[in-house]
């Protein structure tokens, strides 16, 4: 089956884990593009451009300068042109209140900043597989943490 | 010797008039009176006798009225007869059976007879009784009145409005001399000479619009005493009809206490919420701030191996050995940052100048490697910490030169800026005037930012700007506010982006 290419985005403020993240996803053996943004309004900004390309994933940092992660998922889930996009939150935050925050705002689901580079690429690999137009219907709390 | 048995004329005069006339004839032993002899009674005695007077006439009062020897008639008969014209008015109870009456009495001696006018004065007497007692009542309620109000601290008055005349408990009058107020200024004005004059618009103005349904409540008022300590009072108010037109019935209470306490328990509640909120960003410290070095640190490790290059793993090494730097200076900002509120602070006077200088001082080869321009306009004296004080100084000045503009020379002005009066919109609406606070302003012509992020910036670890360097801890404007908030003063922030920004501290003055 060929697929398109698969366009990503990630909006990070920390250096180290926008270097990580890149390396992980030129490793997973597929078809991908990535952009990064150091935060939440430096994304918006660019994906407000009028006929802006959307991506198909967008994996969202939470604590960031400027504008943080949840206050950038609010704005996507409140912009009509933007309410397709996938949200993965990829975030060091394992506390309740932030899961349960980022879900009730409909992002598609959650990944702790994992200790490996192993368990990263793990994360990254099995979040790209979901054909997310699709999996949004079963969406649920359950399995809105994804566990790696 | 006098018939009164054919008085019939007598009798029938008596038993139209209040009147009862009685006779008694002196018994002796040897030369003493020990008993009286009934010897008259007028008819109308009949109605508290019920006996025919014929039956018991002539008989000893021994016999037929013992309680004589009791009450004391007795000893006032013998005494009427010692001496002639002496008359002796008494007022006695006497109990016919059940049925007790009391007389008004007028005992003479008559030839060698006591005549014995009397008339009865039962209703007069319980009237009396009533009168006395309800005297009594009210004697007790004054004092009950007198000691609850010094009790509530409260205090009544009584006006007359068309005669104005005014009426006051102990406790009021109490009121008016703890604060001067003269008996001529009270009895002419009232509660009104403990008002001032806006207080004293406000009253007569919901006087003037009274009905006999309405009450005055919750009429709040302040007196000032000549020491400046404020006292602040409660009114609450009625209308009486009388005779003479409305009277207002009305009750001060002093609520001092109860303002004080609602005024500290505000502002224990604000500091709560302050110290919850700092509690919540201590978990947030913990649950990310701290976590995120050590994962980091665990991600690095997890990128070492034998397949890099050496150079490859060296890097990481060293990106290991910064990141836990990092960690280190985090937890010594977090630990200093604690420890300010749980010191005791000892203020003496200081010249801002010298700790402003003494900064400049220490943060000298910064400011020299990035060409920056201090400068310091008139600063006044403060009372303060000096250690707290110059590391708020260098919190602000670190920040002016870490968010600089890397295309201009960084100027930074410090100054004694003059103000009426400013109204902060920190947490809520707080106006400051410039009798009582300093305003000193450090202006830089930096980086700026969104005015709309100026609230942010306080918190704990909040930084607005990417560095991927990360100069600071985000501890440092989170310490310059609560240093300023030992010193019981403020902190503001305006910002333009590409323009620069002021910080406003506000510090009070004598304090």
């Amino acid at each position: 089956m060929v697929r398109d290419t698969l366009h990503i985005v990630l909006v990070d403020d920390d250096e180290d884990d926008r270097d990580f993240f890149r390396e992980a996803i030129e490793e997973i053996d597929m078809d991908t593009t990535l952009s990064m943004f150091v935060n939440g309004q430096e994304f918006l900004d660019h994906i407000t451009i009028p006929n802006q390309k959307l991506p198909q994933i967008v994996f969202l940092d939470l604590n960031m300068p400027i504008k943080n992660g949840l206050e950038c998922l609010k704005e996507i889930k409140e912009n009509n042109l933007l309410e397709k996009l996938s949200v993965a939150i990829y975030s060091t935050s394992s506390s309740e209140e932030d899961i349960e925050r980022t879900f009730v705002l409909g992002a598609n689901v959650y990944i702790n900043k994992p200790n490996s580079f192993k368990k990263l690429k793990k994360a990254v690999e099995e979040v790209l597989k979901v054909n997310w137009q699709y999996h949004t219907s079963n969406l649920n709390k359950e399995n809105f943490l994804l566990r790696v | 010797m006098l018939d009164f048995n054919n008085h019939s004329f007598l009798n029938e005069v008596l038993k139209y008039s209040e009147g009862m006339i009685s006779f008694f004839k002196p018994v002796y032993t040897k030369d003493r009176i020990t008993d009286y002899e009934l010897y008259f009674l007028s008819e109308n005695f009949k109605k508290y006798i019920h006996l025919e007077i014929d039956l018991i006439l002539h008989k000893k009062l021994s016999e037929v009225f013992p309680v004589i020897f009791q009450n004391g008639m007795f000893e006032i008969f013998n005494s009427c007869m010692n001496k002639a014209d002496f008359e002796i008015n008494f007022e006695r109870r006497i109990d016919f059976y059940k049925n007790k009456v009391w007389f008004e009495n007028k005992a003479i001696k008559y030839n060698e007879y006591i005549l014995l006018s009397s008339k009865e004065i039962t209703r007069l007497k319980s009237a009396e009784t009533k009168l006395k007692q309800v005297l009594k009542d009210v004697e007790y309620n004054n004092t009950i009145l007198n000691d609850s109000e010094s009790i509530s601290k409260t205090g009544s008055f009584r006006w007359n409005l068309k005669k104005n005349s005014w009426q006051f408990s102990k406790n009021m009058i109490a009121f008016f001399d703890q604060f001067q107020v003269t008996a001529k200024q009270y009895n002419n004005l009232g509660v009104f000479s403990l008002l001032n004059d806006t207080d004293k618009e406000k009253l007569t103005t919901e006087i003037e619009n009274f009905n006999y349904y309405k009450k005055i409540e919750n009429f709040n008022f302040i007196v000032i005493n000549k020491l400046k300590t404020t006292t602040y009072f409660s009114l609450r108010a009625g209308f009486s009809p009388s005779k003479t037109g409305p009277i207002l019935l009305g009750v001060i209470k002093d609520i001092t206490e109860i303002t004080n306490n609602a005024l500290l328990l505000k502002s224990k509640n604000s500091e709560l919420i302050k110290s919850n909120e700092e509690l919540a960003s201590f978990n947030q410290v913990v649950s990310h701030d701290l976590q995120e070095p050590l994962r980091k640190i665990q991600m690095f490790i997890s990128r070492i191996n034998s397949e890099n290059s050496e150079e490859k793993n060296k890097n990481y090494l060293n990106k290991i050995a910064d990141t836990s730097n990092k960690m280190q200076q985090l937890i010594k900002s977090i630990l200093h940052y604690a420890s300010l509120d749980a010191n005791e602070h000892k203020f003496v006077e200081l010249d801002l100048t010298t700790i402003i200088n003494d900064t400049i001082d220490d943060l000298d080869q910064q400011i020299e490697d990035v060409h920056a321009k201090v400068e310091v306009k008139n600063l006044p004296f403060v009372n303060g910490e000096y250690h707290l004080l110059k590391q708020l100084f260098n919190n602000l000045l670190s920040n002016a030169i870490k968010y600089r503009k890397t295309n201009k020379d960084l100027i930074i002005s410090i100054e004694n800026e003059y103000f009426l009066e400013d109204t902060l919109n920190i947490n809520n609406k707080i106006c400051l005037s410039s009798k009582d606070y300093h305003k000193i302003s450090i202006n830089d012509n930096g980086i700026g930012f969104e005015q709309q992020f100026a609230p942010k910036i306080f918190k704990v670890f909040q930084r607005l700007h990417n560095f991927s360097e990360s100069k600071g801890t985000g501890i440092g404007l989170a310490i310059a506010e609560k240093v300023i908030k030992i010193h019981q003063g403020l902190i503001d922030v305006s910002s333009h982006p590409n323009q620069g920004t002021s910080f406003y501290l506000y510090l009070p003055k004598n304090a």
